[in-house]
């Protein structure tokens, strides 16, 4: 009868594999009987795979037997080793049996499936360029090409000797026929009259000016063409910088951002109406758990979350505590 | 302290309980709950009606207190084993002596088991009273069958927990007790406090 028994209950109960391997996070069930793993693991694409506080929840309700990779079936007392083998704390799988025992469905926070990169329109040639030209500018950060010099003797130089500061400059214009001037008279004897009957009328089509060869600073003094190299290059990769800003992929605090779910939680529960692996859901609330006599939380970090509630855990009792999260409307207690 | 360890007569025919050390907790087997009850006056955990509805829960491991456990091992009463892994992944049992017990090496813990030691050799029933805002709840008999007559305070605590706890065991009808320790001596020092109203007075 006992033997019967023992078959029996063998038949009806899921098979959980324990590898002992710390690289994985999760166990691996080789046989699913009833439908417990419906709301419970991940489904993948070699069957399902179960967390240990889950694994440890199906033995000790007796849906499940955890064996090793030898064939040997853990007893309760071994299986609560591997929650320490695998760093799951008592206070979180106490929280997680008292709240899985209402008949609620508990899950571990999954990654996000949906690929927010993907959402942003940004083609692929445009980022191959964008990494292009970004590769190229960090390569050249430090090089300053030798190229637009107008006059390097355009600028001042100032020598020190013997305490007297004086200044050189070279005269602006080279021309022999400007540096001497006419005579008195020969200006006295110019006939305006005949030249001025030679001008021609000023013609509305103007040809175009030429453009400069360098465009001055507005903001930065420049001393030497040295320094005005280095100024323009950094210009102009600041130009380029805003021209592909647009292009630019996301950083990281927009993609926290744009997150559905709350983060830092230890678990997420659903309402076990309608839940399915397969379909999204929103969960009722996030769980955060952790032991009454450890370090308490802090005030500013409790402020931030919105609809999570803390499991206090105290040798195998859990206490629950709601928190409004947001800052409470206090004129609704007025009237 | 010394002293009074001399005193227990040591009696090897005593049957030991196995607690097991997992995941930093001391777990009990619960067919060892009436012994322990009867024999040592230790209660694991108070059986609620919703385990005993429920039969899916067949869980036969039960936690227990650090200082509880440092009492039953002192006077015969347990072992405390705990699982390792072998090298070929195997786990095999191992019983640990006394000093090799991972207990918390603080002066706090020291100070709370002089205090629930003291009250075990009394005949009182120790439990955790961490939700009435204490350390411990005290039963003067099994706590399945009355109501905590203590709630004790261990930790030297500021005057504002003093009032919460209180005004929580005043609601609850039970007694706030605060105990102290010296240095010269393991004699715990008790102290109770009530409410007091001075227009009933």
């Amino acid at each position: 009868m006992a033997e019967w028994n023992r078959a029996k209950r063998k038949r009806k109960t899921i098979e959980i594999q324990y590898t002992g391997l710390a690289s994985n996070s999760t166990l691996k069930v080789t046989k699913v009987t009833g439908k417990h793993l419906e709301s419970m693991g991940i489904p993948g694409k070699f069957g399902y795979e179960v967390y240990p506080e889950e694994a440890v929840y199906l033995m000790e309700t007796g849906s499940a037997t955890i064996s090793t990779s030898s064939g040997r079936d853990l007893s309760l007392l071994e299986a609560f080793s591997i929650l320490e083998a695998m760093s799951v704390p008592m206070s979180k799988y106490e929280a997680y049996k008292h709240v899985k025992r209402t008949g609620l469905v508990v899950l571990r926070p999954r990654k996000p499936t949906i690929d927010f990169e993907r959402l942003r329109h940004v083609e692929p040639k445009i980022r191959q360029k964008f990494a292009e030209k970004s590769f190229e500018m960090l390569v050249n950060r430090h090089t300053v090409p030798e190229e637009r010099v107008p006059n390097p003797d355009s600028f001042p130089s100032f020598e020190n000797r013997n305490g007297q500061i004086s200044m050189k400059m070279k005269v602006l214009h080279t021309s022999p026929a400007l540096v001497n001037f006419l005579p008195l008279e020969m200006l006295e004897s110019i006939q305006t009259s005949t030249i001025l009957q030679n001008l021609k009328p000023p013609t509305p089509n103007r040809p175009p000016c030429r453009p400069p060869s360098y465009w001055p600073f507005v903001d930065h003094h420049v001393t030497n063409w040295q320094e005005f190299r280095f100024q323009a290059e950094q210009a102009r990769q600041e130009t380029v910088l805003r021209r592909l800003k647009k292009l630019r992929p996301p950083s990281h605090a927009e993609l926290r951002r744009e997150r559905i779910t709350v983060e830092n939680v230890d678990f997420h529960v659903f309402s076990p109406a309608s839940f399915s692996h397969r379909l999204p859901a929103r969960p009722l609330f996030s769980l955060i758990c952790y032991s009454a006599t450890g370090p308490p939380l802090k005030i500013s970090e409790l402020a931030e979350l919105e609809n999570v509630v803390f499991a206090m855990e105290e040798a195998g009792k859990v206490n629950f505590v709601a928190m409004s999260g947001a800052s409470i409307d206090l004129n609704n207690y007025l009237c | 302290m010394s002293h009074e360890i001399l005193e227990v007569p040591v009696n090897s025919e005593k049957r030991k309980v196995e607690i097991c050390h997992v995941t930093g907790r001391f777990f009990a087997s619960k067919s060892d709950c009436p012994y322990l009850e009867s024999a040592a006056h230790v209660c694991l955990n108070r059986n609620s009606a919703e385990d005993d509805k429920n039969w899916h829960y067949n869980s036969n491991l039960l936690p227990i207190l650090d200082e509880l456990v440092a009492i039953l091992v002192e006077f015969g009463f347990a072992n405390v084993i705990r699982l390792e892994t072998t090298p070929d992944r195997e786990i095999q049992r191992k019983t640990l002596e006394i000093s090799e017990i991972p207990f918390e090496n603080s002066k706090e813990f020291r100070t709370k088991r002089l205090v629930v030691r003291d009250f075990w050799k009394k005949g009182y029933f120790i439990a955790d009273g961490t939700r009435f805002g204490g350390n411990y709840l005290v039963y003067t008999s099994s706590p399945n069958t009355c109501h905590a007559e203590f709630v004790l305070i261990c930790a030297p605590i500021t005057d504002e927990e003093r009032i919460s706890a209180m005004r929580c065991c005043n609601q609850v009808k039970k007694t706030l007790l605060l105990a102290t320790t010296s240095s010269e001596s393991t004699q715990p020092h008790y102290t109770q406090c009530t409410w007091f109203r001075p227009e009933f007075y």
